[in-house]
């Protein structure tokens, strides 16, 4: 359900062993008021060493970034948890080496290696034009399919007369 | 508002970008990827460590590896595509990866559907909050993205909720009045649609289905969705039946959905993968024996190619059965791809030749980073739609998490005097 405002009161009122017992559905994906998406604990015994607390994420990013931070030769210590099913955090453990990286770095660019990644998996997908300007455009045409966005259609028709 | 409520808003799922080229991808294999790579990287590391602004500078090189290495080994191939479901394989990626696309398409990949639903009469033998549920499971085809998220539900307005009427009387039946009262027997049962609805037909039953949902288009609506009205995906499916006199007057309002929120927004019937089987002969398996295996498997995975044996009177160690012809048989694996780990080739059978150590010369395993994908759609979005946009949102969760380490700058440090 959708998250209630104002609404709080009187849907725990109408409905008490709704609030007993799971939480709403929104808290998995919806981040609280006075939450941020990342927290960040510097480890205060370990050198090179932090604590990335995910907000409101799960094993989907939790996995893959630990996966991609292990890739990484500067990184000493790379694991991820969830701690609880109905607490929705992920929390990522990270060491590195200290010789020229930090763990936000290092994260960081796990992140951005992933996102690459996603780039080309998704350039694969796609109707790919390099521009006469130099620019290079990509329009995500879903190949063979029934519901093009109009959007999409257009541009890709765009595209074609500018190239 | 600052940052904060910009990464609130909904994921907006772009058509047409500019390539952050960060490798070079083959069709784009022209000068300016060297340029164009170098320039994001500048800006990332400066808002990391300025101490280390030396090692950085030497490092892109060393960075751009991974970048690199994923044109190189990754490799992705539609191997079957239609309305309903797209088959492919993507391979030379982790499982992980694998792993978090299916997941996205799953349950993060937004779909519409009805949620709040608000009876005016519902006099049918289906209570209320049934019917409701049943509504809400209804695929519909609209397009999320031309709707905003519905945040709160007092909000309700034509970018972000659908409304569909569905308004029923089932006809009075007019019976003589001396018709005997009879017992329902068997032939009772099997409903027919014509007689159904025919009023005063034998029947009498009147079924509501999909085709009875009406669009009622609000505000502007009808404008923005004019090529593409709303409407369930199908039109067959069975609401709920009246009897006459009973009548059914709702409206059903729908919003944008995840299926972490709800499995009634999950776009796919179902996402998988698995991972290309692949079946190794670790001995050699001829003869005789090749002839039994290809005949164990039910998938037909293996087949018989001739070799040019020793001589027949030779003792080569193994049944070569044919006894004149000198040519033997060596059964191959052929086609792994059909086979689906059953075992039957490797079941150990007793009092059958070749019937109990099939398990030493066939050994069934997965190839690591191979993974065959199968998206079977629930109807809402074409399957390829459902796959760039799980891509899509898995692109600006890692943009989300890029902007908000930016953000929690102040932590960041220079790397720890020891280090190891």
């Amino acid at each position: 359900s959708v998250r209630p405002q104002h609404r709080d009161e009187a849907a725990e009122q109408s409905d008490p062993s709704a609030a007993m017992n799971a939480p709403e559905r929104h808290k998995a994906y919806l981040l609280e008021d006075d939450e941020q998406r990342v927290e960040y604990s510097k480890d205060q015994k370990i050198p090179n060493a932090g604590l990335f607390k995910l907000n409101k994420e799960d094993h989907t990013i939790g996995n893959l970034l630990r996966m991609q931070l292990l890739r990484d030769e500067t990184v000493k210590f790379a694991g991820y948890q969830c701690p609880h099913p109905l607490e929705h955090h992920t929390l990522v453990k990270v060491q590195t080496t200290g010789k020229s990286t930090t763990p936000i770095a290092a994260l960081k660019l796990a992140i951005e290696d992933v996102r690459a990644e996603f780039e080309h998996i998704s350039l694969e997908f796609s109707v790919r034009r390099r521009l006469p300007s130099g620019r290079a455009v990509c329009v995500c045409v879903p190949l063979t399919c029934s519901y093009v966005s109009k959007n999409a259609q257009e541009k890709v028709r765009e595209l074609n007369e500018e190239a | 508002p600052g940052p904060r409520a910009a990464l609130r808003r909904t994921t907006a799922m772009v058509d047409v970008y500019d390539v952050r080229e960060f490798g070079v991808h083959e069709s784009f294999a022209a000068p300016s990827p060297g340029q164009e790579a170098a320039a994001p990287r500048e800006t990332t590391r400066e808002t990391t460590t300025q101490a280390a602004s030396s090692s950085e500078a030497a490092a892109p090189g060393a960075q751009r590896r991974y970048a690199d290495v994923i044109s190189s080994k990754l490799r992705i191939e539609v191997t079957a595509s239609t309305d309903e479901e797209v088959e492919f394989e993507l391979v030379g990626v982790d499982v992980s990866l694998a792993n978090a696309l299916r997941r996205i398409m799953i349950a993060e990949v937004p779909t519409m559907a009805i949620e709040s639903v608000y009876i005016e009469e519902n006099t049918g033998v289906m209570h209320d909050e049934v019917l409701a549920h049943r509504l809400g499971l209804i695929p519909l085809r609209v397009d999320p993205n031309e709707f905003e998220e519905l945040v709160d539900p007092d909000d309700a307005t034509d970018v972000n909720t659908i409304v569909f009427g569905l308004e029923v009387r089932a006809p009075v039946n007019e019976l003589p009045a001396d018709a005997p009262r009879r017992k329902l027997d068997a032939t009772d049962a099997v409903p027919d649609d014509e007689a159904d609805r025919r009023p005063g037909g034998p029947k009498h039953t009147t079924r509501i289905t999909t085709a009875d949902l009406k669009w009622l288009p609000q505000g502007d609506q009808e404008a923005f969705l004019k090529d593409e009205p709303a409407r369930p995906v199908h039109d067959d499916i069975s609401i709920t039946k009246l009897r006459p006199g009973q009548a059914v007057s709702l409206e059903a309002h729908g919003r944008k959905g995840i299926g972490k929120d709800h499995a009634k927004f999950s776009p796919v019937a179902t996402a998988s993968y698995r991972m290309l089987p692949r079946v190794d002969l670790v001995q050699d398996v001829v003869g005789d024996r090749a002839v039994a295996l290809k005949q164990r498997c039910p998938l037909d995975v293996f087949d018989l190619e001739d070799l040019v044996g020793p001589p027949a009177s030779d003792n080569s160690g193994d049944d070569s059965g044919d006894g004149s012809g000198g040519v033997v048989q060596r059964a191959v694996a052929r086609r792994p791809r059909d086979c689906t780990m059953c075992r039957e080739c490797i079941r150990v059978i007793d009092d059958v030749p070749f019937g109990d150590d099939m398990g030493d010369y066939v050994k069934l395993r997965r190839e690591a980073n191979h993974f065959l994908f199968k998206v079977e759609t629930a109807g809402q979005l074409a399957p390829l739609r459902i796959l760039h946009d799980a891509l899509a949102i898995l692109k600006a969760k890692c943009d989300k998490w890029q902007t908000e380490l930016e953000l929690s700058g102040g932590a960041i440090t220079e790397p720890d005097a020891t280090a190891l």
